[in-house]
């Protein structure tokens, strides 16, 4: 089993060969990430498939508390944070395939899933627009693989509830859902 | 403005408690929980209001069987046995309770073998002269013409709530400058909408008018008929913010666009911040969604959500109220969506993670 922390929560990956912080910041790690791209926050092997995790809380203040952002660019962003989260999450996917390219670490087919605390109904529309946008799928017809394989975005619950075999919880002290 | 309601032992509901905000008030719950029900017994109880009216000495007898009336045809139960509305396996009476503004209330109960109810307390009921008004689901501007005259003479199959608002849409209208500004404004609104204005010549013929001609009412979109029963509800004064009782309204998004419900709930937060009382229910997600992103604390707008469920062990019918869009619970209208993404997920990654 591979116990994973990142963003105030552990995920417990019961089936997996490898599962480890993909965004590591900590030099003295030997899955340091220490190049000048975006990552997800976590990356699990397993058997058939690749599995990127990004997390982001809806009450992430950082993110959504318009009064306080540093600039008008950013106040502008913040406003309209729903295009924002979508496109934060959109190029956290393509800079972490990239990067894993050149691990050669693509050989298997990709599924990206996003931890937000949004509602269902949100995070369904958050997912249609994140299909369309990573892409989903072969893109071209000139394209002999796809990116991802699938995308989808839930909530707590909902990850729980469909993934029995990696329980997430939220770390004593984070606020909860 | 009906503040609290409180039913036991009557239809679905063994026991249930409901503290109503004075402005907005949102019903969700699966099929069968009893969102019209309560709808409904709220309305019921209402109808003090009318009676008193028009008849302000009316004793206790006469007020007994003139609520009794309004329960049998809001309720239509099987062969208008009126203990049929008792609650099935009850073994104590049905009691209902009705508080409202000012320290006025009526209670009543009756037992499965009743033919009537029984005024348990009446205190100031006769100084509660707001009426109510409910719109039913079905928009009724397509079928109004001579309905009342039918539903007197024949009985027709349809609940009392349509009587009541053919009758309501067929009031003559309220002379332009006494309306109030916000009614106006939504009457305007709804005309821009709908492209034209639903015009009523009296015994319910109704017909849609354009800048350049008019029209059957039937021949207009079913969504715009509805809106055009709103607009005519204010346009009569039946909704009057801050002189008319509540407004009840069952399921406003059956047949309306959703985009045209933004436009609703803007209308709907204008009569309340102006003194109307609204209660509705509702299973559409973009008509709760809007509530929660248009509310503003700054207008001093409250909505509160009331969420019918079924007690998985006891099967009893409860309700659970918040303030907070993100503290509804349970929320069937959200997690039909995550069954959505309950399948997705099952498509596209089959058993992995399971």
């Amino acid at each position: 089993m591979k116990v994973v922390a990142a963003d105030g929560f552990e995920f417990q990956f019961t089936d997996a060969l490898d599962a480890f912080v993909f965004d590591e910041k900590d030099r003295t790690k030997p899955t340091y990430h220490g190049a000048p791209m975006k990552g997800v926050d976590i990356v699990a092997e397993f058997e058939e498939a690749y599995v990127y995790v990004e997390l982001k809380d809806y009450d992430d203040p950082s993110i959504y508390d318009v009064r306080n952002a540093e600039n008008d660019e950013q106040k502008k962003a913040r406003q309209d944070s729903f295009k924002w989260l979508k496109n934060y999450l959109k190029y956290k996917f393509r800079d972490s395939y990239l990067y894993r390219h050149a691990e050669q670490k693509v050989d298997k087919p990709v599924h990206y899933i996003c931890l937000l605390t949004f509602e269902n109904a949100l995070n369904g529309h958050m997912q249609k627009s994140l299909k369309q946008e990573l892409p989903v799928g072969k893109a071209s017809s000139r394209w002999v693989q796809s990116l991802a394989t699938s995308c989808h975005v839930v909530n707590l619950q909902k990850w729980n509830e469909n993934f029995p075999k990696w329980p997430v919880t939220r770390l004593a002290g984070v606020e909860g859902e | 403005m009906i503040e609290r309601l409180e039913l036991r032992n009557f239809t679905s509901f063994s026991k249930l408690e409901i503290k109503f905000s004075p402005r907005i008030n949102v019903i969700i719950g699966e099929n069968g929980t009893g969102k019209t029900h309560l709808l409904k017994a709220a309305y019921g109880l209402c109808s003090g209001a009318p009676l008193f009216k028009n008849q302000p000495d009316l004793d206790e007898n006469e007020l007994e069987v003139a609520l009794t009336t309004k329960f049998l045809r809001l309720f239509m139960p099987l062969d208008d046995r009126f203990g049929k509305l008792h609650g099935q396996g009850a073994t104590d009476q049905a009691y209902l309770l009705a508080q409202f503004a000012h320290e006025k209330k009526v209670a009543a109960t009756f037992f499965n073998n009743s033919k009537a109810l029984a005024i348990q307390d009446r205190t100031n009921y006769e100084k509660h002269l707001a009426e109510a008004v409910f719109i039913p689901t079905k928009e009724v501007l397509s079928f109004m013409k001579g309905f009342n005259s039918l539903y007197e003479k024949y009985g027709l199959s349809f609940d009392q709530t349509y009587q009541d608002i053919c009758l309501a849409l067929d009031l003559p209208e309220v002379r332009s400058q006494l309306l109030h500004e916000k009614a106006k404004w939504a009457m305007a609104e709804i005309e821009k909408i709908c492209g034209g204005r639903f015009v009523f010549y009296g015994g319910g013929k109704v017909t849609f008018k354009t800048a350049y001609t008019e029209y059957s009412a039937n021949s207009i979109a079913e969504g715009f008929r509805k809106a055009g029963m709103l607009s005519r509800l204010l346009e009569t004064g039946a909704i009057q913010p801050g002189v008319s009782g509540p407004l009840f309204w069952d399921e406003p998004e059956s047949n309306l666009n959703p985009k045209l419900l933004r436009i609703l709930v803007q209308i709907l937060l204008e009569l309340s911040r102006n003194g109307q009382q609204i209660i509705l229910a509702t299973h559409d997600y973009v008509l709760l969604k809007w509530f929660d992103l248009l509310a503003d604390e700054g207008k001093e707008d409250h909505v509160r959500f009331h969420s019918l469920y079924r007690d998985p062990d006891t099967s009893e019918i409860k309700v659970s109220s918040t303030d907070d869009y993100h503290d509804i619970s349970p929320n069937p209208i959200d997690e039909a969506f995550g069954f959505l993404i309950n399948q997705e997920i099952e498509n596209d990654m089959g058993g992995l993670g399971k």
